[in-house]
């Protein structure tokens, strides 16, 4: 296991990934922490440009919004409201699709047939719009948009599982290990699971910044998190509004939101070329 | 494939049918768990007690489901998606007269991305592992991390602003243009207005590169990889020794195979667009679908919601069929 994590932080990818990632967390503990605004404290000092110094010990990094509020404070507040939402949902998302796959490969029969097909009518709709139609039926808020998230991305955790628990599933290993009398419990968890775990965790982390995506789009459109909650999309959406006025509030969630999906991303990218020696040689140049 | 091509077809379809059929139960189910009493959701906070009423009795809402979901099925057969008492039209004609707007977008954005992702792709895979491969290959990755949601104030900021160009909607209302075909950059043309044109497609481009930037970024990762592959294959290696030129050798050997499967994913990738179509329509105010769908959900217009999504389900189920049977016109080996 630590050999294998050494191994993994050969690739260059995953090493920024990570760091970036650990920045960004760093500075919003830091602006948790230590911030003298609040991220609902309204003031006069409406849309000032970045780096304005204000009347605290620390100037508006990002300058302030139409309301007066500090946007680097508010955007830092957003980076662990929207990742800890993107985190809820794959952990939902994965874990239930986790367990269809597994019964839905393991069992097969008229079992897998009705598991697949339900997954099948959830994915003839475009996801999105999914999660749009059930959000604006259970009424907005932000639990309610991740409830849509999650229902929607199930199905890609539970084929994937379902795959590699139909490739494993007439391994001699597992044959022995039914012969050998184990319940069915016990093979699927501890000789079939092991196999679906590294592609599953892969998959995981690049749905990461799709939950992300889809957490601050929903906000955007009106679907997720309300005023004044510090939410990416929700931040980008009140201030496309008066952006000829003023960039900023608009610009910097934005440019975060990025750094934060860009290095999920290169984490799971990495991980997935580390897992597949094919790839690993392709993708040699950019490390 | 020991199957027949027309059987493999009849299949497709079928499925593609099974899938919109599927859409639809879900939209009536949702459409039935609203809270409290669905006509009230339709019609909205200002519905009176004769529509409350005459939406009851057109939608069957006081009897069973399933003859509720035979009403619905029977209305959706002639074209009837309902009304919007909030809009004051039929959903079927607010859906009809954006839909154009959004083809259009998708359209350019779509070219846009297969032009620029395919050539770039060639490049870095002809220089494999040189600097120009290293650049293009992390901007491909960078690319498709951006969120419409920033890329889209970015361009808005640098078109709009920077630049100065007119941004937002589909052209300067000031413009009096005749439609034809509903798509703007041709019937500009075919008024003969030639200074309406360039103002919309001044003002088509940003928006479109909003959609295309990050699927470019796709592409030209699958067709550097794809060309690759297809480089160290067996009938690649007999060219060379038939001392055909490199030219030759790339087009009409490598690109015909690599570029199928980049066809597929191309089609997949037209669901990744309609989502963020709407991010993009409602940022440059783009009065497409997307926008329709942002509109309602600001005005709570259930039946708006419900359409759409159901119209643009339909679409993406129908273009993943053409492309699946697309692709066994192409690729020889999948005929059999």
């Amino acid at each position: 296991m630590a050999k294998a994590f050494r191994e993994l932080l050969m690739v260059k990818r995953v090493i920024y990934g990570i760091a970036i990632l650990t920045l960004l967390t760093a500075l919003s503990l830091y602006v948790i922490l230590f911030s003298p605004f609040e991220y609902d404290q309204i003031s006069y000092n409406v849309r000032l440009p970045p780096l304005t110094r204000s009347d605290t010990t620390w100037p508006y990094i990002f300058g302030t919004d139409n309301l007066g509020r500090d946007v680097f404070t508010r955007t830092f507040y957003a980076f662990i409201l929207d990742v800890s939402c993107g985190l809820a949902i794959v952990t939902l998302s994965g874990l239930v699709g986790l367990v269809i796959g597994l019964i839905s490969g393991y069992l097969g029969g008229f079992v897998d047939l009705i598991l697949m097909r339900l997954m099948d009518i959830v994915i003839s709709i475009p996801g999105f719009m999914l999660a749009i139609a059930i959000a604006a039926v259970l009424g907005s808020n932000i639990v309610n948009a991740i409830l849509a998230v999650v229902i929607v991305t199930i199905p890609i955790y539970a084929r994937l599982v379902r795959s590699v628990v139909l490739s494993v599933k007439e391994s001699l290993f597992v044959l022995a290990a039914k012969e050998a009398g184990l319940s069915d419990v016990r093979i699927v968890t501890r000789h079939i699971l092991p196999h679906a775990i590294p592609i599953f965790i892969t998959q995981a982390t690049m749905e990461l910044s799709n939950a992300i995506i889809y957490i601050a789009a929903l906000s955007f459109i009106g679907l997720g998190a309300q005023e004044p909650t510090p939410e990416w999309g929700l931040m980008i959406s009140m201030a496309r509004r008066y952006i000829r006025e003023a960039w900023w509030p608009a610009l910097f969630p934005g440019l975060v939101m990025f750094l934060t999906v860009l290095s999920f991303n290169l984490i799971g990218d990495g991980l997935r070329d580390y897992l597949d020696p094919k790839k690993r040689l392709s993708f040699r140049v950019l490390g | 494939m020991a199957k027949n091509i027309f059987q493999y077809i009849f299949y497709r379809i079928l499925q593609s049918i099974f899938s919109i059929f599927s859409a639809i139960v879900i939209v009536f189910i949702l459409s039935r768990v609203l809270p409290g009493n669905p006509a009230v959701a339709i019609l909205g906070p200002k519905a009176t007690q004769e529509n409350i009423e005459r939406v009851t009795r057109e939608w069957g809402l006081d009897k069973s489901y399933l003859e509720q979901f035979m009403i619905y099925i029977s209305r959706l057969l002639r074209g009837d998606l309902g009304d919007s008492y909030i809009m004051g039209y039929s959903v079927s004609r607010l859906i009809a007269e954006r839909l154009p707007a959004s083809f259009e977008l998708v359209i350019v954005a779509f070219i846009i991305s297969l032009v620029l992702g395919i050539s770039l792709g060639i490049l870095a895979a002809r220089k494999h592992e040189t600097k120009v491969d290293l650049i293009l290959t992390s901007l491909s990755v960078l690319s498709f991390s951006f969120p419409a949601l920033l890329l889209g104030v970015l361009l808005l900021l640098f078109f709009g602003i920077s630049l100065g160009l007119p941004v937002g909607g589909r052209i300067d209302p000031k413009y009096s243009i005749r439609i034809y075909t509903g798509f703007i950059l041709l019937d500009t043309l075919l008024n003969g207005n030639l200074s309406a044109f360039l103002d919309a497609f001044m003002r088509i481009i940003p928006p479109a590169l909003t959609l295309a930037i990050p699927l470019a970024g796709l592409l030209l990762k699958l067709s550097r990889n794809s060309v690759l592959e297809v480089m160290t294959q067996d009938f690649v290696r007999t060219a060379k020794m038939k001392k055909l030129s490199e030219k030759v050798i790339m087009y009409r050997h490598v690109l015909r195979n690599a570029l199928l499967p980049i066809i597929t994913i191309a089609g997949l990738y037209f669901a990744v667009l309609v989502t963020g179509d709407i991010v993009v329509e409602t940022i440059f105010a783009w009065p497409g679908l997307g926008r329709l769908i942002w509109e309602a959900v600001t005005l709570r217009d259930y039946m708006v919601i419900q359409g759409s999504v159901l119209v643009v389900s339909i679409i993406y189920i129908a273009v993943n069929a053409v492309v699946d049977i697309l692709y066994l016109y192409i690729d020889p080996r999948i005929r059999g």
